[in-house]
């Protein structure tokens, strides 16, 4: 009835949508000529940061066998779809083929993506459990501890500091900032005191929510020390949507500085109004480098006075950095508590 | 009881003018009640797709206020896509699924006179509004909305308020957030236990179940998996009230530290919950309640395809059983969204078994549409292209679906925009191109009038193109390492080589919106200046195409109870010149069925 300009109007609208396309991406690489902080692409488009954990290439390797997969499977159905709707458009007069099924057929789709999907179940198990299940965690000598306390909305760490007992002055205290030791596993152990926040770190590919009143165990190794990441990738560029009027105004005057790439300490699960500010960066050092800043972190620690809340956080093991969190905290409430009630009974006194 | 309940519809026609109230507001009739929950879930998928482009304006330009929006910080962001999941989920798909599609289709495919409990099925649609109500005026009340997203987890959902409004007055956001919802539950269980027992019960004579439109299965199973899944959600939420008035501690591990109170004190109680018991609970449901978000729109589209393939289902059995095992398995899959939230590794395993397992019925139904459409006669009509759209939609919905069922990838795509891209494909390219299809395909029966052919196409164009162009660049973005629900992209050193995308993202998203008002203006008109429809304009097979006019009067069918005589799909059979064989007629070799007793006693009526 309208096929013919329906045609017409639907070539019209595909070129246009196609321009539309290639312009979008035309002008986006256009964008990062400076090259991209994060260079890594796929046909163009961004694709997976560089892994550079231990278990990144694990990850990545399975990443990439299914989207092989997936993507193959995809072209043969899609395919399929849009052969079957030219072969088989409307003839007038004619009838369909009528058949209600084929036993044979439903067997091969039932059974083949069975066992695919049943293999991709049983190739994923090793990575999975050798990363998330703590009997299989890294012990020894070698291993960092660091604790992580989330809170709204920062990221807490903490070290043992030089003399390798938790809860003593020497104990560095980090925020928003994690500094670690390249080669080396890192087994940290994780608590929030408010809400849940995930602890995602997009180039180790570790994501664990931290949550409030369980400690949660994780571990990665970095591979990769943010000097050697930093020579493949570009500075952060700021797009312009991003900047806001006031740094405009000032670029007119002084020229922005580049901003060096750093690895992302991300927080991932919604943790309140200001969920999208809780970022911290890490820097993974070499072993000369990481000895030297440690000795010097903690001496400053021991220096200065640790900020209150800090005090009052558990002492931990030293080997398993397990502890119990719950007293200490009690205790914290505990006093702060008191406080309270002594400030309102001053105020009454007052009035 | 039941016998009472048929005897009662069968009578149900008695020749009387109803005035306004009892036609259009308190009717019993299913058909208006049908029309009742679509208009109203259209006019929320209007303030769902708002509150969207809001938040997608935010992100590509976050330092311009948002149009008709205004200034957007943190607290309004999350308030604004929790609203919206919240909106689109238990106001626009579910109702527009069960309450529109269920109600008006099922008498007429069945060959029915009415629901089995007429009276309830009105109650089922009154109860959307104290939902609706407290939905929307929580975004009036003092600190706006609920905040915590549509999954509202604890322990920030506990504190919500608090950190919201300085009075912690009953009606907050949150509080108003969890009674509305449970609201919607209580709404779907009614109509779920209407649509169970009038599927069992008031079957047409020869309706045996294997007969039945595939729509009619999916919304058998449906109606089964919300009856079962939708009490546990109505108690969680009853607990998280609880422990946000009453001082209960299920979710509340204790001692919270607090920057809420901002002094350091303790935030309400001593503790002694768990955090992630909600997290279980809550997908329980939750996970469940995807299904009922898709399982009735893959019945739908079963009929609109093999109506417009000219062509039987490709498989009708395994099409059904593959729907059953849909429901099944979707009561064991439920901690794949929990992967990493801290539960017993061992278990994510499990899950994980179990959820690959549940791709496989996904992928069955998929052969069997490509099948159906295989050797056939198709005819792109647009709820066929809507329809079709549905099927290549869930392909990347269902194929996207694998990366986050391995635990290991999940690692790392967990809360990223790559699952945003994922619920979307199922949900909007899927679910919601049913629907349009939907409207589409059964507007004559509805409405008595055909949709513009014309518009319809260009809507279905434009949509496909601006749909894909939002949902597909999110899995880009997703894979780059793009964070959900965060405010603040520009303080995201490591997202800022991907902005470009964020803005093609909006700009796709502002144009995908703007398409939906040729859909409104189609619909409206067509309403009521549409060409008059046949009874069977697009010659199915069906009982409410063959045998009830368009449109449906009281009592849907004009003369006695249509008798079935064979399956539902028998188009181009060879037993007739046409490309068609009614259900209901007698000719060819598929004689009349034999009866059971309760059909018999229809059947005298």
């Amino acid at each position: 009835m309208h096929r013919a300009s329906l045609g017409r109007w639907a070539k019209v609208l595909l070129v246009l949508a196609a321009t539309g396309l290639i312009a979008t991406s035309g002008s986006g690489s256009a964008w990062c000529a400076e090259k991209p902080s994060n260079p890594e692409q796929f046909l163009g488009m961004p694709w997976l940061p560089e892994g550079a954990s231990s278990y990144a290439k694990d990850i990545d390797d399975l990443w990439d066998f299914i989207f092989y997969l997936t993507g193959a499977i995809f072209i043969a159905t899609e395919g399929l779809l849009i052969l079957f709707l030219i072969k088989y458009r409307k003839r007038e007069g004619a009838k369909s083929v009528y058949t209600h099924g084929n036993h044979t057929l439903e067997m091969a789709w039932t059974i083949i993506p069975a066992i695919i999907l049943g293999g991709i179940a049983i190739i994923q198990k090793t990575t999975w459990d050798a990363i998330k299940k703590p009997e299989n965690f890294p012990s020894g000598k070698d291993v960092v501890h660091i604790q992580t306390f989330a809170k709204q909305f920062n990221w807490n760490f903490r070290y043992a500091g030089s003399d390798g007992k938790w809860g003593t002055d020497d104990d560095i205290v980090l925020d928003n900032k994690l500094v670690v030791p390249v080669n080396r596993p890192i087994v940290m152990e994780q608590t929030s005191l408010d809400v849940i926040h995930s602890f995602f770190l997009p180039n180790m590919r570790l994501k664990q929510d931290v949550v409030p009143g369980m400690q949660i165990k994780v571990w990665f190794m970095a591979t990769k020390t943010s000097e050697e990441m930093r020579k493949t990738r570009g500075n952060y560029v700021k797009p312009v949507e991003l900047k806001s009027q006031e740094e405009l105004e000032k670029e007119k005057t002084t020229p922005a500085q580049p901003e060096p790439w750093t690895y992302e300490v991300v927080c991932a699960e919604l943790c309140g109004i200001q969920h999208g500010e809780m970022r911290g960066s890490m820097e993974v050092l070499d072993q000369p480098a990481y000895d030297a800043w440690y000795e010097k972190a903690s001496k400053d620690a021991a220096e200065t006075d640790l900020p209150e809340i800090w005090k009052f956080w558990p002492v931990a093991n030293a080997e398993t950095g397990d502890r119990d969190y719950a007293k200490v905290k009690e205790k914290y409430h505990a006093a702060k508590i008191k406080e309270k009630m002594e400030r309102e009974k001053n105020k009454e006194k007052e009035e | 009881m039941s016998t009472a309940a048929i005897t009662e519809t069968g009578h149900g026609h008695e020749h009387h003018e109803p005035g306004f109230f009892f036609k259009y507001l308190w009717s019993t009739d299913h058909k208006t009640i049908g029309k009742q929950f679509l208009i109203t879930g259209l006019i929320f998928f209007l303030v769902g797709g708002l509150l969207a482009l809001a938040v997608r304006w935010h992100l590509a330009w976050p330092h311009s206020p948002v149009p008709l929006f205004g200034e957007m910080q943190g607290k309004q962001y999350n308030q604004a896509f929790t609203m919206h999941a919240s909106i689109m989920i238990f106001l626009v798909i579910i109702p527009l699924l069960a309450g529109a599609f269920g109600n008006f289709v099922i008498p007429l495919q069945i060959g029915a006179r009415d629901m089995a409990f007429p009276w309830l099925n009105a109650v089922s649609y009154w109860f959307m509004w104290p939902a609706i109500v407290l939905l929307v005026s929580s975004f009036f009340v003092e600190g706006g909305p609920a905040g915590s997203g549509w999954t509202s987890y604890a322990t920030l959902s506990l504190t919500e308020s608090a950190q919201t409004s300085k009075s912690a007055a009953f009606f907050n956001g949150q509080n108003m957030w969890l009674m509305g919802v449970a609201f919607i539950g209580f709404s779907s269980v009614f109509g779920a236990l209407n649509y169970v027992v009038t599927i069992i019960k008031m079957r047409a004579p020869g309706m045996t179940l294997f007969r039945m439109p595939l729509t009619i299965w999916a919304m058998f199973i449906t109606a089964i998996l919300a009856l079962f899944s939708t009490p546990v959600l109505t108690g969680t939420l009853f607990m998280q009230l609880m422990d946000r008035v009453a001082g209960t501690t299920f979710f509340n591990p204790g001692n919270l530290f607090s920057a809420v109170t901002g002094d350091g004190s303790p935030w309400r109680g001593d503790g002694g919950g768990q955090v992630l018991l909600w997290q279980h609970l809550f997908w329980f449901y939750s996970h469940p309640a995807v299904y009922l978000m898709v399982l009735p729109a893959m019945g739908m589209v079963s009929d609109i395809i093999a109506v417009f393939a000219r062509k039987p289902i490709f498989g009708y059995r395994p099409m059904v059983y593959s729907m059953a095992s849909i429901a099944g398995l979707g009561f064991i899959v439920w901690a794949h969204h929990m992967f990493q939230s801290g539960m017993n590794p061992a278990l994510g395993m499990t899950f994980m078994v179990s959820t690959m397992f549940i791709a496989l019925p996904s992928a069955i139904k998929v052969f069997n549409w490509l099948g159906t459409l295989w050797g056939g006669n198709i005819s792109l009509t647009t709820p066929m292209l809507f329809a079709l759209s549905f099927v290549s939609m869930f392909i990347i919905g269902g194929l996207s679906g694998i990366f986050m069922a391995a635990t290991p990838v999940d690692m790392y795509i967990h809360d990223t925009y790559f699952i945003v891209a994922h619920i979307h494909y199922v949900v909007f390219c899927g679910t919601v191109m049913a629907i349009f299809g939907s409207i589409t395909f059964w507007f004559p029966k509805m409405f008595g009038r055909m949709m513009n052919e014309f518009w319809g196409k260009i809507h279905w164009f434009l949509t496909f193109v601006f749909m894909n162009g939002v949902f597909f660049t999110m899995h880009i973005i997703g894979i780059g390492g793009h964070q959900r629900r965060i405010a603040s992209p520009e303080l995201y050193r490591n997202l800022w080589h991907m902005q470009y995308l964020n803005v093609f993202i909006t700009i796709c998203a502002l144009c995908l919106g703007a398409s939906q008002i040729i859909f409104i203006i189609n619909f409206f008109y067509s309403m009521f200046a549409g060409p008059k429809a046949e009874q069977n304009p697009w010659k199915a097979n069906t009982l409410e195409w063959t045998d009830a006019p368009s449109p449906a009067g009281h009592g849907n069918f004009p003369g006695a109870i249509p008798i079935v005589h064979r399956p539902p799909y028998e188009y181009s059979s060879p037993e007739v010149k046409e490309d068609w064989l009614p259900q209901s007629s007698p000719t060819g070799t598929g004689g009349p069925a034999q009866l059971g007793t309760e059909q018999k006693i229809v059947a005298s009526h």
